[in-house]
């Protein structure tokens, strides 16, 4: 029973927090997402190779679902106990942000544990829906146009995944039967499946999810919400929401990972990557920096889905340090721009700000280059694409670093700043240094995710 | 009997095509919102004709819903949407009429060529379904790209919407309850966020010109 306890410790806090006072909200919203961090961490470490189900199969809980569960609420827990101190909200506001944050928490899990293809098309709408009025939370002229951009074009690409989603029903439903709809059924009958309508399918499906992962045509959306968004609410979706869809890519790849449809995701890998990076050189905004960043990012991980073998296993990892160390560089800047109209940096947010720059940009201890090094492998054989991924991943490697010593070994400020200013990057920081340090049981959990779907 | 229920369902499939046009090309936004509802009764028409041919009860549970919110609710919210921010008349589009006009028709003729290859069974059971969800789907799209003004682009991707149904209503009617009304939820709470994001945009930025918003490039 525990995903669904992970679902609604969330939703539960969303309700009441409606009722509370200024700071119980506060309070309430970071222990529903610690109860949902203890919950999900249980699920990781008891997860098998064989997925268990629930409900009759609706719900589900596998070593993808579980990984990106974890990540999810650990990464909100974390922006849900920095936002006291970067917020300063009136009250009408205050309430929005926190109903909405764990609504949107709650939606974001519901796609890992969601084994039915049409609602996780559902849920993945949901979590545009709800987090629409975060990014727009100010409600000034350039919030409300980055809204605008961001759930317009989200409802459309998603209409294309739901256009997809009902090609791969139909298959089904003639070649399974009603049980079609469950993706654990698809994956052990994908073989049954009539070929064409299911790469058909699966191109909807990963053309229409890749718009809300920030893939290159129809990236956007995400410079401006990252920017426009409160710093906590941007460490979200660029931590976790990109990876909810991620995880959506991967789970329709998985039913036809070869031919045209991996050259497909490779292509549009390489292009988001290149063109990251590319975009990273121009940023004078952190944050939007940071968004193309994430586009490079997302790239990759497409470039190592689309490569396939070990490939797969290194793209669900690079995406988990992604998000660790993506939040982190979101927050840590988040504690440099406060301290800045203060007068200076002190030191102690310098450092977890080039900590998770330099980490974000694949430096050895951190998990993110051992997935980098793992996906390079992987690809290595086809010279032009090893060419351009290593070139992508330089020139956002030198990007990151050069602006983490530009912006945070400026003018120094002696005084001690917040504790949660800097140790809640290292802490994420931290976590993907260990990952990268000791791989071996996320590793092995991804593993026997790919071995247990087949 | 069967046969008159297949040619009533081509015919009032054929109209939709014809309501589509009138909804991208109507500048008027009231007239296109009609114009629009007339293609949502049509949509639920539709809905009990499958009801009716294929025996599946729930089918007329989608009838009602869709009744009830794209007949009634999504209109009418939109009709209080141009008079809430005061326009009437959408911005002038990018493409000129005749251009406008021609790019449908190619949209039209290349998908009814192309379709009936890609479902041949659903082609059989619902004639012309597919290929007319397919062009209230990408002219939807065309619309989306083609025009400036916002509430016109919520109406589009209604239109959008709607193709998808009709495509989920011919090829997947047996599917379970629960995803027809998870679908529906997101797609009228999609609808009433966008035209409440436009009524913001028309009251702090003042315009519903899309292509005006440029505070954020780069």
């Amino acid at each position: 029973m525990i995903p669904i306890l992970i679902l609604l410790s969330p939703l539960a806090g969303s309700l009441i927090s409606l009722v509370l006072g200024r700071r119980p909200r506060e309070i309430c919203c970071i222990l529903s997402s610690f109860i949902s961090l203890v919950l999900s961490t249980t699920a990781l470490i008891s997860v098998r190779a064989e997925p268990e189900s629930f409900l009759s199969g609706e719900v589900i809980l596998d070593g993808l679902g579980a990984l990106v569960a974890f990540l999810i609420s650990l990464i909100v827990f974390l922006a849900s106990v920095y936002s006291p101190y970067y917020m300063n909200l009136d009250e009408k506001k205050h309430r929005t942000y926190y109903f909405l944050l764990q609504l949107f928490d709650f939606t974001m899990l519901s796609v890992c544990i969601s084994n039915n293809i049409f609602l996780i098309w559902v849920f993945v709408e949901a979590t545009t829906l709800s987090s629409v009025f975060l990014v727009a939370l100010r409600g000034d002229p350039t919030s409300l146009e980055a809204g605008w951009k961001y759930v317009l074009l989200c409802t459309v690409g998603l209409s294309i995944a739901l256009f997809g989603t009902v090609m791969l029903y139909v298959n089904a439903l003639e070649k399974i039967g009603e049980s079609g709809i469950l993706w654990t059924e698809l994956m052990r009958n994908k073989s049954v499946l009539d070929g064409r309508v299911l790469e058909t399918a699966v191109i909807f499906l990963i053309a229409g999810y890749g718009v809300k992962a920030g893939l290159f045509p129809f990236h956007w959306w995400l410079p401006d919400a990252y920017s426009e968004a409160p710093t906590p609410v941007s460490s979200v979706l660029s931590g976790v929401l990109i990876n909810c869809s991620f995880l959506a890519i991967a789970r329709f790849y998985l039913l036809s990972p070869s031919g045209i449809v991996s050259s497909l995701l490779m292509f549009f890998g390489i292009i988001s990557a290149i063109f990251g990076s590319i975009a990273m050189i121009r940023q004078v905004n952190m944050k939007r920096l940071l968004a193309y960043s994430s586009v490079e990012n997302m790239g990759i991980a497409c470039i190592g889905l689309g490569a396939g073998g070990i490939g797969i296993m290194f793209s669900i990892f690079h995406v988990f340090n992604h998000g660790l160390l993506k939040s982190a560089a979101f927050l840590s800047w988040g504690g440099v721009e406060r301290s800045n109209k203060m007068g200076g940096v002190p030191p102690s947010v310098a450092f977890s700000l080039v900590l998770s720059f330099i980490l974000l940009g694949g430096c050895p201890p951190a998990g993110i280059f051992l997935s980098e090094l793992g996906i390079l492998t992987s690809v290595v054989r086809d010279v032009s694409v090893a060419v351009l991924y290593l070139i992508s991943t330089f020139v956002s490697f030198s990007v990151l670093s050069y602006s983490a010593m530009e912006k945070g070994l400026g003018k120094m400020l002696a005084e001690k700043s917040s504790f949660s200013a800097w140790i809640i990057p290292v802490i994420s920081s931290t976590i993907s240094i260990a990952a990268g340090l000791y791989p071996i049981p996320i590793l092995h959990i991804i593993e026997e995710f790919l071995g247990g779907v087949g | 009997m069967n046969v008159d229920l297949a040619f009533l369902f081509r015919f009032l499939s054929s109209i939709m095509v014809i309501t589509s046009v009138a909804i991208i090309e109507l500048r008027d936004l009231r007239r296109s919102a009609y114009a629009y509802m007339l293609q949502s009764a049509i949509l639920s028409a539709d809905f009990s004709l499958i009801a009716m041919m294929t025996s599946e009860w729930h089918m007329y549970l989608w009838t009602v819903s869709s009744l009830v919110t794209k007949v009634l609710l999504v209109p009418k919210v939109l009709i209080w949407a141009t008079e809430k921010t005061g326009e009437r008349i959408e911005v002038k589009p990018v493409l000129p009429l005749t251009v406008s006009f021609g790019f449908e028709g190619a949209i039209i003729i290349s998908l009814f060529l192309v379709a009936p290859f890609v479902f041949p069974s659903a082609e059989s059971r619902f004639p012309s379904s597919i290929p007319i969800s397919l062009v209230l789907f990408m002219i939807g799209i065309f619309g989306m790209l083609s025009r400036k003004c916002a509430l016109k682009q919520v109406l589009c991707l209604c239109h959008m919407e709607n193709g998808v149904h009709l495509f989920l209503a011919s090829l997947a009617y047996r599917s379970p309850m629960t995803v027809e009304i998870g679908i529906l939820t997101d797609a009228i709470a999609a609808v009433v966020i966008l035209l409440y994001m436009a009524i913001q945009l028309k009251r702090v930025v003042g315009t519903l010109d899309t292509f005006k918003l440029s505070l954020l490039r780069w």
